[in-house]
């Protein structure tokens, strides 16, 4: 059985389309992360977050007026799907003892709920230093992954390759991250780890096209460049959709099925593969034929 | 075909060797905790203490199996699936000079260490982390105890209680003081409790005396334990007037009949002895004839041999006065002392029914004190119950995952779909080996990182395949375009497979805990799933074409 049969179709030639189309949607992305931002999750901003569950079902104002009694009506309350209450306090000020509000709050609700026994489900707790290192931390490990990319590439094959695979790579994370931004998704370190398996997900993808053009440049003489890009895009097509539709049948179950932290996580690797593999397809060749005209290189082999 | 038979030998012998890491694992997590669910039932449901106690023999047996099962290469379940909590710590040395300062980090981790490994947690992590940090992980653990066991400084000592006539006299001098400053006066005013004390007499309102409790016993003024911090910010202010030479000091809160009550305590300032020369201290049952006590655990101390010499001159000396015991500034006990105790034993009682406040005092004492207080920093505490429904769901959804792929793969390859999910079959079986054999841990990211690769390990084998139909259009024979099929489709599977390691590699750079479990879980899927694609299936492919003599390969 084949989905996609021998195709020719010609994605060099419509260059400059998925160019604008991109374009538009990595400037989309730019402005939303600007302009609307992040909601950040208490790994990078600090704070407390606790999961309390009660035996018998509680108003969010009760919750809310236990916590004003214990002088944190400023905390953010979040009812989840199961009833369960999320609680999220800012860090105090002074850098002190971080479980000290899950205490207090426990001590609060037995005396507030005194017959409705509850339970705490989840209970974090990120000091504002910790969360400072974190987020140095995630920048040094994106960079790393970027360079570590960058230099197998370039090494592996040349610096066009490279270049055009990097590009895909910045572009699918932009578009990933403006995602994350439009649908207001939290970041947490789970997350992070979403969009760096985004990233090793669409440099995979870019590679195999890029692998294809370079073993048809050593074969095939006849055409230019550019037909022999479109060439190994086709020849690659079935492969590119394939894979994408088995990674996608597995973070779609993910996202329908699994708890509620996994489903985040199974947004983000389910839209960066969607992004990836139409970056694969209409960018990264698009990408490596542009600069091949624009500067012009000596075929060595 | 040559060599087959070495190749399958080889194949056998690796899955064996799976199998055989892989089954402690399997008794861990299935056989044992049902064991575990019907000791726990029955230590609910015994009656007495001395029942209690024999089941818990039976539990430290049972815990004792355990434990050596752990010490196999396990795969081990992280905190997120599990339950439990990790903390990380910072030392608090604003207190200590350079010297010790430097030292503090190295000493609190041993102490740490040390009250864990008494407290009976399996797997737990204790390390050093940057800056002097501790990470501690208790998988399983009840949060309260668990940070009790840990935070509690265990600064013990001994010192003389003035009578209950003394420390009224005390707090009087201390109200009158006060009063004469005009302190009590504006407390007065926003003073709840009426202004009679304990024995009725009429106090000043807001004053000292008036938050004592009618119902105090013989032997000690008691406040209500709502009132305490008022209280002792009233003492505060009128510590000048302390008695030269004594402190004050609260017990536990202590239930009575109808309230909550606190006891207040003037103290010698300087301690007779202190915990230092304790030489061990255990739970007991208490044996002696209080009726009140009846049933409830004590902590049994025992001094070393300079503590008991300097401990049997202290007693000697001060028959018929009461010595209490006091732990990080809290009064735990204070028995009036009847003989002259030579042997250095003593008792701390307990309110305690059910022994585990007696066991962890006991842990506590028996590790040491804390060089200085401990703080945390960080801590996330999951709830075994949000674990389970977290392991119940992620393991569906990723067996849906999987199944919808097989069937793809299936419908879609025809014969190679059928190689294709035999491999992956082999390659969840022998990622799951590896990473108990690497002792890794599997968390919930680790959980999306293998449904995760179960959609990428098919990619190894699509590029294989895909390669194989173009041969085959090209009109190469079945066998000539497996041949080139995988040596085409190497290449691209290393260097594909080779970049998203290079990102797992980062994240394990970022990771604690759950998204360092994803990398390892990730960048071992791979690599085995490269070896399974380019070496397994392409045998298993050799062996079919060469067996069947197939002419025409339909993929």
């Amino acid at each position: 059985m084949r989905i996609i049969g021998d195709t020719n179709i010609p994605f060099v030639q419509r260059r400059r389309f998925f160019f604008v189309l991109s374009a538009v949607l990595v400037l989309a992305s730019v402005l939303l992360i600007v302009i609307k931002g992040f909601r950040y999750g208490i790994d990078f901003t600090g704070g407390s977050l606790v999961q309390v569950h009660f035996s018998r079902p509680v108003k969010i104002d009760a919750v809310r007026q236990a916590l004003t009694a214990m002088g944190e009506g400023g905390a953010s309350i979040q009812e989840t799907e199961t009833g369960d209450f999320l609680i999220r306090v800012k860090p105090s000020e002074k850098s002190g003892d971080e479980s000290s509000f899950s205490v207090k709050l426990r001590q609060q609700f037995a005396a507030s709920f005194p017959d409705n026994p509850f339970e705490i489900l989840r209970d974090e707790a990120v000091g504002p230093r910790i969360s400072k290192e974190l987020q140095s931390k995630v920048i040094w490990a994106v960079l790393l992954g970027i360079i570590g990319i960058l230099i197998y590439v370039s090494f592996r094959f040349d610096f066009r390759f490279g270049t055009g695979a990097v590009l895909a790579l910045v572009h699918d994370t932009l578009i990933t991250l403006g995602c994350c931004s439009l649908f207001n998704k939290e970041i947490t370190i789970t997350l992070i780890a979403a969009i760096l398996t985004v990233i090793g997900y669409s440099v995979n993808d870019s590679i195999v096209v890029s692998d294809r053009i370079r073993e048809d440049t050593k074969k095939v003489r006849k055409g230019g460049f550019a037909e022999l890009c479109n060439r190994a895009i086709n020849q690659t097509l079935n492969r590119t959709t394939i894979t994408a539709l088995t990674t996608l049948f597995v973070t779609i179950a993910l996202l329908i099925l699994a708890s509620a932290e996994i489903r985040d996580f199974a947004f983000v690797l389910t839209i960066g593969i969607v992004i990836g593999t139409y970056s694969s397809i209409f960018i990264v060749a698009n990408l490596v034929v542009e600069l091949e005209s624009r500067f012009p290189t000596k075929r060595r082999r | 075909m040559r060599g087959a038979k070495i190749k399958i030998a080889i194949w056998l012998i690796v899955f064996v060797i799976a199998g055989v890491v892989l089954y402690p694992s399997f008794q861990l997590y299935v056989l044992l905790p049902r064991q575990e669910r019907s000791l726990k039932e029955r230590l609910a449901q015994a009656p007495t203490a001395a029942d209690s106690q024999r089941v818990l023999t039976e539990i430290s047996e049972f815990n004792r199996h355990k434990a050596a099962l752990y010490e196999k290469r396990i795969l081990h379940l992280g905190l997120d699936l599990v339950g439990g909590m990790h903390v990380v710590l910072d030392v608090d040395r604003s207190q200590l000079t350079e010297e010790e300062a430097k030292r503090a980090p190295e000493l609190a981790l041993e102490v740490i260490r040390n009250r864990i490994d008494q407290f009976g947690v399996f797997e737990p992590t204790i390390q050093k982390t940057d800056k002097g940090r501790i990470l501690v992980q208790l998988p399983g653990v009840d949060r309260e105890r668990a940070l009790n066991i840990i935070k509690q400084p265990a600064h013990l000592t001994f010192q003389l209680v003035e009578e209950k006539a003394k420390v009224y006299d005390a707090l009087k001098t201390i109200d009158e003081r006060l009063q004469a400053l005009g302190v009590v006066k504006t407390i007065a005013e926003s003073a709840t409790t009426p202004g009679i004390d304990s024995a009725g007499r009429e106090a000043a309102p807001g004053s000292l005396l008036s938050y004592l409790r009618g119902e105090g016993d013989e032997l000690d003024l008691m406040i209500s334990a709502a009132d305490t911090a008022v209280f002792s910010s009233l003492l505060e202010k009128g510590k000048e007037f302390w008695p030269q030479g004594y402190e004050f000091r609260f017990g536990p809160v202590e239930s009575e009949e109808y309230a909550k009550v606190v006891r207040v305590y003037l103290l010698k300032s300087e301690p007779e002895l202190v915990g230092t020369r304790l030489r061990r201290a255990e739970p007991a049952i208490y044996q002696g004839t209080d009726l009140e006590r009846a049933n409830t655990w004590v902590v049994n101390f025992e001094l070393d041999r300079e503590g008991a010499a300097k401990f049997a001159s202290v007693t000697g000396r001060n028959v018929g006065r009461r010595l209490a015991i006091v732990l990080d500034g809290v009064v735990r006990s204070a028995p009036r002392i009847q003989e002259r105790i030579p042997n250095g034993r003593g008792q701390i009682t307990m309110n305690d029914r059910r022994g585990d406040k007696a066991r962890d005092l006991s842990i506590v004492l028996n590790s040491g004190a804390l060089p200085a207080p401990v703080q945390v920093v960080e801590e996330r505490s999951i709830g075994a119950s949000l674990g389970a429904d977290a392991i119940r769901r992620g393991l569906l959804a990723s067996l849906v995952g999987a199944v919808v792929v097989i069937v793809f793969m299936l419908i879609y390859y025809g014969v190679g779909g059928v190689l294709a999910d035999i491999a992956l079959f082999l390659n969840m079986f022998l990622l799951l080996a590896v990473l108990a054999a690497l002792r890794a841990t599997l968390t919930l990211p680790g959980l999306a990182g293998i449904a995760l690769t179960i959609g990428m390990a098919v990619d190894a084998n699509v590029l294989v395949f895909e390669r194989i139909r173009e041969e085959l259009r090209a009109g190469k024979t079945p066998m000539a375009a497996v041949d080139t099929g995988y040596e085409r489709a190497l290449v691209t599977i290393i260097d594909a497979n080779a970049t998203t390691i290079i990102t797992a590699i980062a994240l394990y750079f970022i990771g604690t805990g759950p998204v360092r479990g994803f990398a390892i879980t990730l960048a071992v899927g791979l690599v085995i799933n490269v070896l399974t694609a380019v070496f397994l299936t392409r045998f298993i492919f050799d062996w079919f074409l060469a067996r069947f003599e197939v002419k025409t390969l339909r993929i």
